[in-house]
């Protein structure tokens, strides 16, 4: 068939769609719903960039005034007080957090993620270093109430609308008996399938692909949109892949089938189990070859370590300070709080971090592992292929939190390498410790190493279409009125 | 035009057709008279290449549907028993697609002028197709086949659920398109309406072409007593 007869069977095939209520009416309602949680992410995308940019605008803001305060205190404009004094760096630098942000990611208006893990900014002090973690997955109800995002449009309604749409392609013809006039027409039935597959296709995939698109354009910054593009050619294209495998099986099963309602329960109970029941197989699969990692006890061992060095806390002293004689104090303290937060409190967070943090990045260790399992898992599930792809490419690839740990931890211990000597020794601070500090970069990935991590999923997407078109082709061929 | 070659074709234990040999010229109307499950409508099923036969083959204008069904089907225009359209198109929308499908693209003047040969009342043009009647949908298959200015008309059952008046405007057509070249081969139980308007009927039964006359040299009531006849 030339191009030009496939396009005309197209427009053919989309007077037919639009004459159909229910179609038009299905492509609105998925217009409609898609529009709204696009519009969401973005909202949700440019809110994380605007804290992102007033975390890092207060960080700046907040030591400029602590610098010119210093210079205030040198040229005696201001006096010091117990709790006031730029020269002093445990009241300077202990409380002071710098963020550490992980800016979103390309596709970010197209999932909220798996769960808010509140890494996207990381506040860093001397002593501590923390996500905001208003929202996490261990509270139950962030799963119920959670955001309408595209990806579960996608993903698990986006089937339903092309299985309402296309169960009856074939099979309706022929319970209706039109099938017999329109296989003596010429046209080949397969290609009369084509052509009104083909109109579902460019419906769907065209309201939600600009959709999509609209989110993320309008949810990048200028200079963000070509380092974007990439990832939205390869999002897109896989979502033409997904569209493709469904429609691909409706014809499969519409080639053989005489009854409509016979293809709508094959295609329904294909749904259920790629979309529901494959998915909890796959989480099985994950849970025993990468186990989940276990929060609880790692909070448990957290508190039982507090409390073991609370205990120890003159041996935690003398080591620390035996570690490097230049901590010695070079004066007395001025007062017991500075005495508790200097000599106490901050050695045994260092002996905390150097101890427990090995184990909190196993959290992340595992969440890796994991991930990278589901991604082979998602195979067999291309509802899961899709899913795993894009929250990959919006940012929620569990490699990225643990290189977000990982800067956060080398940005801190380049902090403490700053001011650990004049925190613990109580020397005074100069103009100079106020210049040139250690600053965190926003954590990102090169764009090379999200698209390779795309591959599997991709490549999952592309097989399960390759072989389902295949099968539908064959079917296809041999298909009567 | 039309030619079947020894067909035999069973479906399961029962034989559908057993030898059959026939013969449709261009120009020409033949009638297949025969009770339900003579064989009629797997002839036209043949040559529309929806049934392969498992013997002897059937020629469309020298192209067997059984290796090229597309290119029979290209050269031949069907109307079925039921012509069951689109409900959600307007019949003017139907023809249109049918028209487009055939591979032939037709203006709204000429799909109104198809219409009207066909017979449909022109206030129905624009009406969904779910409020027609069955004849109605029959005129729209008819136009339909109008628009494919094919060189072999196939029908099964024409006239069935047409009213007398419809009948005759349709006997008409059909002799005004066998004047243009069209050969016509109709399967039918009604005799009067073959004898109208047929050149030569074939009665069936079994699958067997039990007899082949020229419609002209018999009356109604003759090829009524012959058909019943053979039926006997």
């Amino acid at each position: 068939m030339s191009g030009a007869r496939l396009g005309r069977l197209l427009v053919l095939e989309t007077r037919t769609f639009l004459a159909t209520p229910l179609s038009v009416a299905l492509i609105i309602a998925l217009a409609l719903i898609s529009g709204w949680a696009v519009f969401g992410g973005t909202i949700r995308t440019l809110e994380t960039r605007a804290h992102q940019a007033v975390a890092l605008e207060q960080h700046a803001e907040t030591w400029a005034q602590k610098r010119a305060a210093f210079i205030d205190l040198q040229a005696g404009r201001i006096e010091t007080g117990m709790f006031v004094n730029p020269a002093r760096a445990d009241l300077v630098v202990m409380s002071h957090k710098a963020p550490v942000v992980t800016p979103p990611g390309a596709l970010a208006p197209l999932s909220a993620g798996p769960a808010r893990e509140g890494n996207d900014i990381i506040a860093v002090s001397m002593a501590s270093r923390y996500g905001q973690q208003n929202e996490t997955i261990e509270n139950p109800t962030n799963r119920v109430d959670g955001p309408l995002d595209l990806i579960f449009v996608v993903a698990w309604l986006l089937p339903i609308v092309l299985l309402v749409l296309s169960y009856d392609v074939l099979a309706g013809d022929r319970e209706t008996q039109i099938s017999p006039l329109i296989a003596s027409s010429g046209t080949p039935l397969s290609k009369i399938v084509l052509g009104r597959l083909g109109v579902v296709f460019l419906a769907t995939f065209g309201v939600i692909g600009c959709i999509a698109t609209a989110g993320v354009v309008a949810a990048a910054p200028l200079d963000q949109l070509v380092h974007n593009l990439p990832d939205l050619v390869v999002w897109l294209g896989s979502l033409g892949l997904y569209i493709g495998f469904w429609l691909a099986l409706s014809a499969s099963l519409n080639a053989r089938l005489r009854h409509a309602a016979a293809a709508g329960v094959a295609l329904l109970t294909i749904w259920i189990t790629l979309s529901l029941v494959t998915p909890v197989l796959a989480a099985q699969w994950v849970a025993v070859g990468a186990a989940a990692p276990d929060r609880l006890t790692y909070v448990l061992q957290y508190r039982a370590l507090q409390n073991d060095l609370a205990e120890r806390s003159a041996e935690v002293r003398e080591t620390y300070y035996g570690a490097n004689p230049e901590r010695r104090p070079v004066r007395g303290p001025f007062s017991e709080y500075e005495e508790y937060f200097v000599e106490t409190y901050y050695p045994r967070q260092v002996v905390l971090d150097q101890v427990f943090f090995p184990h909190a990045r196993e959290i992340h260790v595992r969440q890796v592992a994991q991930a990278r399992r589901l991604r082979l898992a998602a195979f067999l599930s291309p509802p899961l292929m899709i899913k795993r792809l894009t929250d990959d490419l919006a940012g929620f690839a569990p490699e990225r939190r643990l290189a977000a740990f990982d800067a956060t931890e080398q940005f801190q211990a380049a902090w403490r390498e700053r001011f650990d000597v004049k925190l613990a020794s109580r020397r005074s601070l100069t103009l100079a410790d106020y210049d040139d500090l250690p600053t965190a970069s926003p954590v990102s990935e090169a764009g090379a190493v999200r698209l390779v991590r795309a591959i599997t999923p991709l490549g999952g997407l592309l097989a399960g279409f390759l072989l389902a078109a295949a099968l539908a082709w064959m079917r296809l061929r041999r298909a009567g009125p | 035009m039309l030619i079947a070659e020894k067909l035999h074709k069973r479906f399961g234990d029962h034989v559908a057709l057993q030898s059959l040999d026939l013969r449709v010229d261009a120009g020409e109307v033949y009638a297949l008279l025969g009770p339900n499950g003579a064989g009629k409508t797997t002839t036209v099923n043949c040559f529309l290449g929806f049934v392969t036969p498992d013997g002897g083959r059937v020629l469309v204008d020298g192209v067997d549907p059984a290796i090229d069904p597309q290119g029979a089907r290209a050269l031949l225009a069907y109307i079925p028993e039921q012509v069951n359209l689109y409900p959600q198109l307007s019949g003017d929308e139907n023809l249109a697609y049918f028209a487009e499908l055939g591979g032939r693209r037709t203006t709204a003047a000429e799909r109104r002028s198809l219409l009207t040969e066909a017979g449909l009342q022109e206030q129905a043009f624009d009406q969904r197709i779910s409020g027609y009647s069955k004849g109605m949908r029959q005129k729209v298959g008819v136009a339909i086949a109008l628009a494919k200015h094919a060189r072999g008309l196939l029908l099964d059952e024409p006239t069935s659920g047409l009213d007398p008046s419809a009948s005759y405007e349709f006997s008409r057509l059909l002799e005004k398109l066998a004047l243009g070249g069209v050969a016509v081969l109709m399967a039918t139980h009604d005799i009067f309406r073959a004898r109208d308007v047929a050149s030569r009927v074939g009665i069936m039964r079994g699958g067997v072409l039990r007899r082949e006359l020229p419609a002209s040299e018999i009356s109604a009531t003759e090829l009524e007593a012959l058909y019943l006849g053979e039926m006997a």
